[in-house]
């Protein structure tokens, strides 16, 4: 695969990847109310 | 059953079990399907600029917004957008336009369900081995390893019509034979591109033509007779579908699961099919990346699951249309077809959003909760469905024969060339039931977000037990099905109506009532309400004029495409506005979706002069 290749799959994955990671953290290990 | 005080309306069990089953509303077929389709078919790597601009300036706004319509609605007692628009909206015709938002889902549901059945048929096709054999044809694994080569066993041109002398007069001069000519224009190469294909081309299209025909087509066939296209003794079945026993027994099984499920309630049933399903579905579906990751070369040295995903993620700057190339980011179709696929994925404009999220509480997040549904369905589509069809494919059949194979649609792709590529790995039996097995769990759990909103209207606005509505719902769902099963061209004009024309539409109008009549401010704040992360400002200004103008666009460019177009050149007589022609069957579909939304009309009327008569008495 070229080097433009493995930037979009790999930033693609990456991006989804933490958003998933980032969101089920939250929701599984909690986190206060931040709206006030 | 957990209930609140509140009109005795359901809520979710706990939240996990909502992001679940919100997940499971939208991870469906066509994660695993359809994207890697559109991807591959409109710039590889350069559609993720349209899809991701797509995503992030138009769906993931319009979600948050569904979410909090859907709060903001169950919270006063309705959990379908007829009475979710009238609240917002409290004019006359506000209620009529939420009708789409009972009639969109049901209707997908008539026919996605029939679709949910193929799937679990095929995981017991594949288990008791009664999908065809490549084998059988005489075919092996070297021969497909010499067509890698760019040679021409026997085995491979045994029936065809071309013989070995045009298949070397085509390679090695470029002289088409009519023979040959005539089975390339089968692939879709016009004779008049032949003579300028280069020698490797030459070999790649010639290659793609063999796979189609001696390796794919046994499982297309298979694929007709299983839906009663073809009948068992091959021949074309007609108007009038001729679906094996078996099919139909599947269908009804599929069914009656559903309405059992149903039937236990939101968190009784709906959730608890999410808990076990989804965690699932991720296993079975990392599983099958792990396996077609490390398939290794096992046809070509040339050939391995990393070609299938540089095929995948490559990005082509150009695409052909009409003979000429076009800078992706400057066609119109790349630009409809990324965000016709975003809508799609996360279900976007369907009502099933707002249904789900209306049995929340009142301080229950929905920022966070909608976030995390829509990360989970893009990890399922952009990494794990990426990761499974296109490089299984192109590490045994090569690239131009994936090529092929992506652009005849995702129920090609799935059905008819996934069960040869198992044929040849090993425990390919076990992987194909569980692949089968996977799209299945992603089917069933979005079945349930379809359903869902008739059942909930008919207890919201009606009073009906559970148990009333959902046999309510079953009476209307089976006869309706019976029109898929049956008659030609009916799934493709439902799906064409109530998949892709409407739910653009239906957002623009929630859109336009939400920001615009409602208030932009007030639906803002009551997506904040509870809130445990605080949305960008820029995706409230997107929602106000952004995503409209995305809206916008995608209508008018698809009313251009299917509508005026065809006008035009005079073929709109021929093909009908679904492209499925204009016979009868069609004309019957139409007639019974314009029936069935008058009916649901007619039943909101109903359902608020009841309410306007008993809050007067």
């Amino acid at each position: 695969m070229s080097m433009s290749g493995w930037i979009f799959m790999l930033s693609a994955w990456l991006f989804v990847g933490s958003l998933f990671v980032y969101c089920f953290a939250r929701i599984l290990f909690g986190g206060n109310n931040l709206a006030k | 059953m957990a209930q609140n005080g509140n009109g005795g309306r359901e809520h979710w069990g706990t939240r996990i079990g909502l992001v679940l089953a919100m997940a499971g509303n939208a991870i469906g077929i066509g994660n695993f399907l359809r994207f890697p389709g559109q991807a591959a078919a409109n710039g590889g790597g350069a559609f993720l600029i349209p899809y991701f601009i797509a995503l992030i300036f138009m769906a993931i706004p319009l979600m948050w917004l569904e979410w909090a319509q859907g709060r903001y609605g169950g919270v006063r007692g309705h959990g379908t957008t007829p009475g979710m628009f009238h609240l917002m909206w409290p004019h006359r015709l506000s209620k009529y336009l939420g009708v789409l938002g009972i009639f969109i889902p049901l209707v997908i549901l008539i026919y996605y369900s029939y679709l949910a059945s193929w799937t679990i048929g095929y995981s017991i096709y594949m288990v008791t081995d009664q999908l065809p054999k490549v084998q059988q044809q005489g075919i092996t694994k070297e021969d497909l390893s010499a067509l890698a080569r760019g040679e021409f066993s026997e085995q491979l041109l045994a029936g065809l019509p071309i013989q070995r002398a045009d298949v070397e007069a085509f390679i090695e001069q470029g002289n088409s034979s009519p023979a040959m000519t005539a089975f390339l224009e089968a692939i879709g190469v016009k004779s008049e591109q032949i003579p300028q294909l280069s020698r490797e081309q030459r070999v790649e299209k010639l290659e793609a033509a063999i796979i189609k025909e001696k390796v794919v087509k046994p499982f297309d066939e298979a694929r007709k007779r299983y839906a009663g296209g073809i009948t068992a003794e091959g021949q074309p079945a007609g108007e009038i579908l001729q679906v094996p026993t078996f099919t139909y027994v599947v269908f009804l099984g599929v069914f009656l699961f559903s309405l059992w499920v149903l039937a236990r309630g939101v968190s009784g049933g709906i959730e608890l099919l999410a808990k076990v399903g989804m965690p699932l579905l991720f296993v079975l579906a990392v599983m099958m990346v792990i396996r077609v990751l490390t398939l290794g070369h096992p046809v070509s040295e040339s050939l391995g699951p990393l070609n299938g995903l540089a095929f995948l993620w490559e990005p082509k700057w150009y695409v052909e249309r009409d003979g000429k190339e076009v800078f992706v980011l400057q066609d119109p179709k790349v630009w409809l077809a990324a965000v016709g696929q975003v809508f799609f994925t996360l279900s976007l404009g369907m009502g099933a959003i707002q249904c789900y999220a209306s049995y929340l509480r009142e301080k229950d997040d929905v920022a966070l909760t909608g976030l995390s549904t829509t990360s989970a369905n893009e990890f399922a589509e952009v990494v794990l469905g990426g990761s499974i069809a296109i490089p299984a494919a192109v590490t045994f059949f090569g690239i131009g024969a994936t090529q092929l194979i992506a652009s005849q649609g995702t129920f090609y792709l799935g059905f008819a060339s996934l069960p040869p590529v198992f044929e040849f790995m090993p425990l390919g039996q076990v992987l194909g039931a569980l692949w089968f097995f996977l799209l299945f769990i992603a089917a069933i759990t979005s079945v349930m977000a379809l359903a869902q909103p008739f059942v909930a209207f008919l207890e919201d606005e009606y009073g009906f037990s559970r148990g009333k509505a959902v046999a309510t719902l079953a009476a209307v769902w089976l006869p309706s099905t019976h029109l898929c099963i049956f008659l030609s061209g009916s799934l493709d004009v439902m799906d064409f109506w109530a998949g892709t024309f409407f739910p653009p539409l239906f957002a623009l109008f929630e859109i336009i009532l939400l920001m615009w009549i409602f208030g932009g401010e007030k639906i803002w704040s009551e997506l904040l309400q509870g809130a445990q992360i605080r949305p960008w400002r820029f995706f409230y200004y997107s929602a106000k004029y952004i995503a409209p103008l995305i809206l916008l666009f995608v209508l008018g460019f698809w009313t251009w495409l299917n509508v005026i177009e065809p006008i035009l050149q005079g073929t709109a007589l021929q093909q009908g506005v679904e492209g499925q022609g204009v016979g009868w069957t069609v004309w019957v579909t139409r007639l019974y979706l314009i029936a069935l939304f008058i009916g649901l009309a007619l039943m909101v009327r109903v359902a608020f002069k009841r309410k306007f008569r008993e809050a007067t008495l």
